[in-house]
């Protein structure tokens, strides 16, 4: 759906992004980077607000540079919150319809069906000046989906929402993307990407960093210790029968004496050895974790590789 | 033509609002106001009601003109590049050309018809027991018209690029078209003269100053071929430069 070939935007001396090569397809996938990394210049460049400096972007085959063709396949919700204050969810939404050539009683059905879809049927008719944070992303959304799109980009469209809001956004975006839409979600909140999607691209000061798979992703990083938290009655003596194992390559007790954090060559190993372990030490293992199947870990790795 | 009517209709109610539109109605309040004192001033000095028109016409009314159209043409795309809702508009259904000729069409719609309802009233108020037609009212109408689409899409391709576009338009309303033609060596330069002189107004026996104004008219012909010639000609540069416009936010860092 989306082909980036050796692209380049530069804004007068700052660069957006650097020679990005990058394939989109079904599905959801992240975009992530810390600000300044070049999220918001890609996904601009994808919608066709922009053009790239060298390079090129083609989405359905072609330039998206100001083409309704594009335009009527793909949907965006931008960053900014912006939104005509003076016209209620409902009517700005009526607007947008127009705006995509949908009239009349086409345009009434398809604005209820995006705020049902949204869950916003209820506050449809308040002023978008009063409404709360959540109130507007929703409706950037819908404004993104009315016209039915293929492609949907969402441009960090978690930012101010509260836990609750934020689980069914996420919810809602997998049910889009089970209807078979390209979803394309650019954050810089990893943990929260990685609950939403595997498939990811990371940029790091306009550079594309890596790019497919989380797993994969996490394949260019094997090399690096793998940490692994386990929580136990008696950490001191799990210490002691993870110290013999050859893979491990360093561990330590916490601080609270209620478990160990140990860093691994082979993690897969220690997760095979541990029921046993338990079974025959009787360490009383509560739980165990491994930050580094974070994301935030992989960007970390990545970005100080 | 469906899809321009649509953007054309949202766009109008959105520049028609009355939000947007209390600056025309205390504009017309103004028209009624001065064009109250203009008569009662006038007609103390014994002149044809068509003569306290024609020069009221040429101060004010074709003053408000231009700064009736500046304020509309705000609402082309300068608002929303403000608002930073521009965004909204350009990645849609709808060619960009589509939007922007339907929003300069709105804020034209939006203009004439506050500025109609300011001719009406000046008129009606000066012109009591005189002759609309005579006095040139019922051309003023046609003049205004064709000299708000003009302004509109003059204004209005200012807005696309400029920042404080209202500032910029305000200026240009107030300061070039309202000193301008009255300088004879520069009046070529300014619409206000071109509107002014298809005006044909009666002025009187004793038009002070404006005498200079309407000293050499441009032909009617001309005159008309500038007014529609700007209109259509900004409307199409203007078109061009949003087809062509890159959207970069101004709060956006990455």
């Amino acid at each position: 759906m989306i082909s980036i070939q050796h692209c380049s935007r530069w804004y007068g001396q700052v660069m957006g992004i650097i020679d990005v090569n990058a394939e989109i397809g079904a599905g959801v996938t992240a975009l992530l980077g810390q600000n300044g990394a070049g999220k918001s210049t890609l996904m601009r460049l994808i919608t066709g607000m922009i053009h790239p400096s060298t390079g090129q972007v083609r989405v359905f085959g072609e330039d998206p540079f100001a083409n309704p063709n594009v335009n009527a396949k793909l949907g965006f919700c931008p960053e900014v919150d912006a939104l005509p204050d003076h016209l209620s969810g409902r009517a700005f939404l009526m607007r947008m319809a127009g705006l995509n050539g949908i009239t009349g009683e086409e345009a009434k059905g398809r604005v209820q069906e995006v705020l049902e879809l949204v869950g916003m049927t209820d506050r449809a008719g308040v002023r978008l000046k009063g409404g709360s944070k959540g109130m507007r992303q929703r409706i950037k959304l819908a404004s993104a989906l009315i016209h039915q799109p293929d492609l949907v980009l969402l441009d960090e469209p978690l930012n101010g929402l509260d836990p609750v809001g934020r689980r069914e956004f996420m919810e809602l975006l997998q049910m889009l993307a089970g209807q078979g839409k390209a979803i394309v979600v650019s954050s810089h909140i990893l943990f929260e990407v990685e609950q939403m999607t595997r498939s990811v691209i990371l940029l790091h000061q306009g550079r594309l960093l890596a790019q497919g798979d989380l797993g994969s992703i996490r394949s260019l990083i094997d090399r690096h210790p793998h940490r692994i938290q386990i929580r136990c009655r008696d950490p001191r003596r799990l210490a002691a029968a993870m110290a013999a194992d050859d893979s491990v390559v360093s561990l330590e007790i916490s601080r609270d004496e209620q478990g160990i954090e140990l860093r691994t060559r082979e993690p897969e190993r220690i997760y095979r050895a541990l029921p046993a372990l338990n079974g025959e030490l009787d360490l009383g293992i509560t739980s165990y974790s491994s930050p580094d199947n974070s994301l935030e870990a992989v960007f970390d790795y990545l970005v100080n590789r | 033509m469906t899809a321009l009517l649509v953007a054309f209709r949202s766009a109008f109610f959105d520049a028609a609002r009355p939000g947007r539109m209390a600056g025309a109605i205390g504009m017309v309040l103004f028209c009624l106001v001065t064009s109250l004192i203009w008569r009662s001033v006038g007609s103390q000095s014994g002149a044809a009601p068509e003569a306290l028109y024609g020069q009221y016409a040429q101060v004010v009314l074709y003053g408000v003109l231009a700064l009736v159209s500046a304020v509309a043409a705000v609402n082309v795309v300068a608002q929303e590049v403000e608002n930073n809702t521009l965004i909204y508009l350009l990645g849609r259904t709808l060619s960009r050309v589509q939007i922007y000729v339907a929003r300069v069409l709105a804020a034209w719609a939006a203009a004439a018809l506050a500025l109609t309802a300011a001719f009406i009233v000046s008129g009606a108020v000066i012109l009591q027991g005189g002759s609309w037609v005579e006095a040139g009212a019922l051309r003023d109408l046609a003049v205004m018209a064709a000299g708000s689409l003009a302004y509109v899409a003059l204004f209005a391709l200012i807005g696309i690029h400029l920042r404080k576009a209202l500032l910029i338009s305000l200026f240009i309303a107030f300061a070039w078209e309202g000193l301008v033609p009255s300088l004879p060596a520069m009046r070529v330069v300014s619409l206000g003269s071109y509107l002014r002189d298809l005006g044909t107004h009666q002025l009187g026996d004793d038009p002070g100053v404006l005498a200079l104004v309407v000293k050499d008219p441009f032909p009617q012909p001309l005159a008309w071929a500038v007014v529609l010639g700007v209109g259509v000609g900004c409307i199409a540069v203007g078109a061009w430069m949003f087809r062509s416009l890159q959207h970069s936010p101004k709060d956006e860092a990455d």
